[in-house]
């Protein structure tokens, strides 16, 4: 494993006191440092926090805020929360999907953009949403999306 | 220790109280339909099979008997109607989930299905977890878990191959009542040695030859394991069990 | 300065109330998720850009949501001796104009919501005038805040604060009468007489199941352990439910308060805040208000100068539904995987690290400063026999206004629909409103009359739940909705048991093929099958509940269940494989909006000539049906 994922771990164990309760929250911090889990990652965090890899690495699958896989620079994920699904979030999907050639959970060949669907972002008021990285579209439509989508080419 | 009164299948009759109801029923004679319990572990609560309906108070609820305890004046119904129906109901799904396993099969025979009505999904764990938790609270190598969530969850190692912490002892394929949890011994093609393949961990395991009669016996890593856990007589990771009786050490 | 004594609240408490009434004039932006996702954050720095650029002197200050969410950016000015207006839809280039007329004291009138002549703090009765009387006259033109058919059923109690105060500032909830109720509780309550009065006020969890809080306090006080735990739930889970964003965002010192009391009353010296990871903002508010009630004394070592002490750590989840339900919180807590594990033992006894833990939801935790300043008494006035105060809703969907509302519970499904909702929009017409989230089912607009509390959702085949409230018009498929719950769930099922796992799987399967036109007749007796033994069997809740949306869809929509299986069709044009996309020639003006909509040249067509929709190459996508600006694209 490379020194750098390394140090990047201990800075964050140190933080989040060690212990073996800690494993979710520096797995998360390690998924927003560096897109992903890798096996080094989940390993060398099992090693430090004294607990089975295969506890660490049942974690790492069950929760959906980790990837296993190096996400894109830019996350499009479209809400699918019951508001949204009504005004046709699908069908929003289903254009992202076409548009950037990848299915949900997958990520573009170029890095450039993974989407995701998620459960609902609390925004219902404003369905349907998009987010893009830390940016909410609100009450977007497919043709709308597709600029936007532009935007973070 | 006082024993409780219970009504079991209208009948009365005396229970052990710091037993659960399955293993009161058991003793009793009574068979209870189960997938998920095993006597070396603790109580799962995960296949559900094992419902009966128990009445307190005038109170009627569905509870699985593999963790509920016994209280006094208990009225346990092990297959009311309502209980039979879940039940048939449950092991449709599974043979939905599992349609080639034995114990599957032998279980809908058992009930009295003959087929299921839901859309079969070709799989062969059953999803009782005995092999994760055996691993875990038996051996205590800790090598298996579940991974995902939902309809994806399922038993691996992690990463799904070349388990460090497997330690090639076999209690996974003992206790899988499916079969599906195999293991196989082979010489190496790489190395010309006889190792030991997890089949469904994709994990292999170098063997120990005796040190007294030349004969494999145990994965090298599951005796380290348990020298580190227990204590062994000298010889012990070197010398199989037979010859060591007989005192023949080199 | 750390508090101790009342003298010093009372300090606090002053300063806030120079903040929130501020000698100058004084503008609030809505800085909630929904709000910055609308522009807000950037009407916020346009206004301190441009007060500076005008020399106009005010503050400009962030606070919550207010709850009227579509009409996002939401602006509040307060000008002395003045009504507070309220502003909604600001945009950027709104924020010159605005700016040049404050120098009179005036504001246009464009974009004026409503106006606030005087506001009552539901924690201590007391109501603060903003302007005198013939102020508020002059101003007649604009609609009084409790004029308003939004805002006119609503009452506010967990929502007090949202809205008014800026949630960063511990002065300005100490100025709304915040912790003076965790005040009192500590220095001068027996934990066993809060419990009473908890108990006397009919609060039940504001969750989901509705168990009643002071019963759970009993319990937890009563559970022996050498250290006991109160967990804040804050994971919001149910789609379409956003009340404990909004609190967490907006006044996350109200939960803080409600925690030490919860604390102090079950003998607890730990507390958790299990937040969504979903919700960032949240997560930075509450940590936020932890340090600064840190520094205040209001959490630590010896509180109020008391032997009591208490803190609280804030615990972000890393996505997953299950992890709402008791035990699978406490597992992530533990950093495991969210499973479930049968109850008994409930977590009240054998909790987090096998210690009594009691957990609370938000909204229920930020009722109890109130329930204790007022009494058990006067919040058991308020609702029905059995469900007492007001819950939080979020109405959504396919209503006219669309927000976060509280209302008294009792109250009909109708008045919350038609008259704070304004109706369905569009001119639609209502099918049903689904409550509940993944746990609860459609009611259908024949029910509409319901009353809105525990008993008579559970009975209508619902559930209150969390408080989402998603309205449906009748270009919503009751058999789509039945499987995107069940879509939802078999993806968010721990997948532990047998029944919830396989259940939720076939369940899902079933209906998928129904809705692609391949349902047989028998297909109905499966599901219900299959719910029961759902319902039955489950380990937990999740699994217990799942049936719901597929129940009472079956129960109140059965027709079109047989629609879909018989006739093959989906009247309601949802089903892709069920409906097919033409262009009506009478209607058609030959835009070509269609056809460049169409993301697979499934349209043809020249300008001005009616267009033509290739049925072969058409993948359903509704595309053109949106952009279609005379509706002449219809569905069949």
């Amino acid at each position: 494993m490379d020194e750098g994922t390394k140090t990047i771990i201990d800075k964050l164990i140190k933080k989040h006191k060690p212990g073996e309760n800690a494993v979710v929250s520096i797995f998360q911090d390690v998924q927003e440092q560096q897109g992903y889990l890798s096996e080094d990652a989940i390993r060398y965090v099992s090693e430090k926090l004294e607990i089975p890899v295969s506890r660490a690495f049942s974690v790492a699958t069950f929760y959906s805020a980790f990837s296993l896989t190096p996400l894109g620079r830019n996350r499009v994920h479209v809400c699918l929360g019951t508001a949204c699904h009504i005004k046709g979030a699908d069908n929003i999907a289903g254009r992202i999907s076409r548009q950037l050639k990848i299915k949900p959970g997958e990520t573009t060949g170029d890095r450039k953009f993974s989407l995701h669907k998620v459960r609902c972002l609390g925004c219902c008021a404003l369905a349907p949403v998009v987010k893009v990285n830390d940016d909410t579209y609100a009450g977007v439509s497919q043709d709308q999306v597709v600029s936007v989508l532009e935007k973070y080419r | 220790m006082t024993m409780c009164n219970i009504t079991l299948n209208g009948k009365k009759t005396k229970f052990l109280p710091g037993k659960t109801i399955l293993e009161n029923t058991r003793d009793h004679g009574v068979k209870i339909p189960v997938l998920c319990s095993h006597e070396a572990l603790k109580p799962y609560g995960a296949c559900r099979l094992c419902i009966v309906e128990i009445e307190e108070q005038g109170r009627k609820q569905i509870v699985t008997s593999c963790n509920s305890h016994v209280r006094d004046g208990m009225k346990i119904k092990t297959h009311s109607p309502r209980v039979q129906k879940i039940r048939k109901t449950l092991v449709e799904l599974l043979l939905a989930r599992t349609p080639e396993a034995a114990v599957e099969q032998q279980l809908a025979r058992d009930i009295g299905v003959k087929a299921t009505p839901y859309p079969e999904q070709g799989e062969l764990c059953i999803m009782c977890g005995q092999c994760v938790r055996t691993c875990r609270e038996i051996v205590g190598a800790c090598a298996l878990d579940f991974v995902h969530k939902g309809s994806k969850r399922s038993v691996a190692v992690p990463f799904f191959r070349d388990s460090k912490e497997c330690i090639g002892c076999g209690s996974c394929v003992f206790v899988c009542p499916t079969g599906v949890v195999s293991m196989h011994d082979e010489i190496s093609d790489v190395r010309g040695e006889p190792e030991r393949i997890m089949d469904k961990w994709e994990t292999r395991l170098p063997l120990q030859k005796c040190s007294s009669d030349g004969n494999v016996f145990a994965t090298r890593r599951m005796l380290e394991h348990f020298a580190r856990k227990h204590e062994v007589s000298e010889g012990f990771l070197e010398t199989c069990s037979h010859c060591l009786r007989k005192g023949n050490t080199k | 300065m750390k508090i101790k004594k009342m003298q010093d609240l009372n300090k606090l408490k002053k300063s806030g109330e120079q903040q929130l009434f501020p000698s100058g004039i004084k503008i609030t932006v809505g800085l909630a998720t929904c709000g910055i996702a609308r522009g807000a954050d950037k009407v916020h720095d346009a206004f301190k850009k441009e007060l500076q650029k005008q020399k106009v002197k005010a503050t400009v200050v962030p606070v919550g949501c207010s709850g009227w969410c579509s009409r996002e950016p939401i602006v509040n000015i307060i000008i002395p001796r003045m009504p507070k207006i309220t502003l909604g839809d600001v945009s950027e280039d709104d924020i010159p104009g605005i700016v040049r007329n404050l120098k009179n004291r005036h504001i246009p009138e464009s974009k004026i919501l409503y106006r606030t002549d005087a506001e009552e703090n539901i924690a201590d009765g007391r109501v603060r005038k903003y302007a005198s009387a013939s102020q508020a006259a002059t101003s007649g033109k604009i609609p009084a805040y409790g004029t308003l058919p939004l805002f006119k059923k609503q009452k506010k109690i967990a929502l007090r604060n949202c809205g008014l105060i800026n949630p960063a500032d511990i002065q300005e909830y100490v100025a709304r009468g915040g912790f003076k109720a965790a005040y009192s509780a500590v220095t001068g309550m027996k934990p066993e007489k809060i419990i009473t009065e908890v108990q006397r006020s009919g609060l039940r969890g504001r969750g989901g199941a509705g168990f009643p809080v002071g019963k759970k306090w009993e319990m937890a006080r009563q559970a022996e352990g050498k250290k006991k735990y109160i967990i804040c739930n804050a994971d919001e889970g149910d789609p379409g439910a956003y009340m404990d964003r909004s609190i967490l965002e907006g006044d996350p010192f109200s939960v803080l308060e409600g925690m030490i009391i919860a604390a102090f009353s079950i003998g607890a010296s730990e507390g958790y805040i299990y937040v969504r990871g979903e919700y960032p903002l949240a997560v930075k508010q509450v940590t936020k208000a932890i340090l600064q009630a840190k520094r205040s004394g209001l959490l630590g070592r010896n509180m109020f100068g008391t032997d009591f002490s208490f803190n609280v750590n804030v615990e972000k989840g890393a996505g997953a539904f299950v992890c709402g339900e008791e035990t699978a919180l406490i597992a992530s807590i533990e950093g495991y995987s969210g499973e479930p594990v049968p109850r008994p033992p409930y977590p009240v006894e054998k909790g987090l690290w096998g210690l009594p833990t009691c957990i609370n939801n938000v909204e229920t935790l930020a009722n109890i400063p109130v329930v204790l300043s007022r009494g058990g008494t006067w919040f058991s006035r308020i609702g029905t026999g059995k469900s007492k105060g007001t819950k939080i809703f979020s109405l959504v969907g396919a209503v006219e206004r669309v927000g976060l509302v509280e209302v008294p519970m009792g109250i009909s499904l109708k008045e919350i629909v038609y008259d704070i909702g304004g109706g369905i929009a569009g001119g639609r017409k209502l099918k049903a409103v689904q409550t509940g989230g993944p746990s609860g089912g459609c009611i259908p607009k024949r029910l509409a009359d319901i009353s809105v509390d525990y008993e008579s959702l559970t009975k209508a085949g619902s559930i209150m739940g969390s408080g989402g409230m998603i309205v449906m018009d009748d270009r919503t498929c009751m058999v789509d909705v039945a499987k995107y719950f069940m879509s939802f769930l078999k993806d968010e099922s721990c997948g532990k048991c047998l029944p919830c796992r396989e259940g939720t799987q076939a369940v899902f399967e079933i209906l998928d093929r129904i809705t692609r036109g391949r349902g047989r007749t028998k297909d109905i007796e499966q599901l219900k099958d299959v719910c029961e033994a759902m319902s039955q069997a489950s380990m937990c809740a999740l699994g217990k509940t799942a049936a719901n949306p597929v129940l009472s869809t079956l129960r109140y929509f059965g027709k079109e269940y047989d629609e879909h299986i018989k006739k093959r069709r989906c009247s309601a044009g949802v089903c892709s494989a069920l409906i097919r996309f033409s262009i009506n020639a009478d209607k058609c003006i030959g835009c070509e909006a269609c056809r460049k909509a169409c993301p697979c040249e499934a349209v043809s067509g020249k300008p001005r000539k009616m267009h033509k929709i290739s049925v072969k190459k058409c993948i359903k996508c509704r595309a053109c049906y949106e952009v279609c600006p005379v509706k002449a694209v219809e569905i069949r």
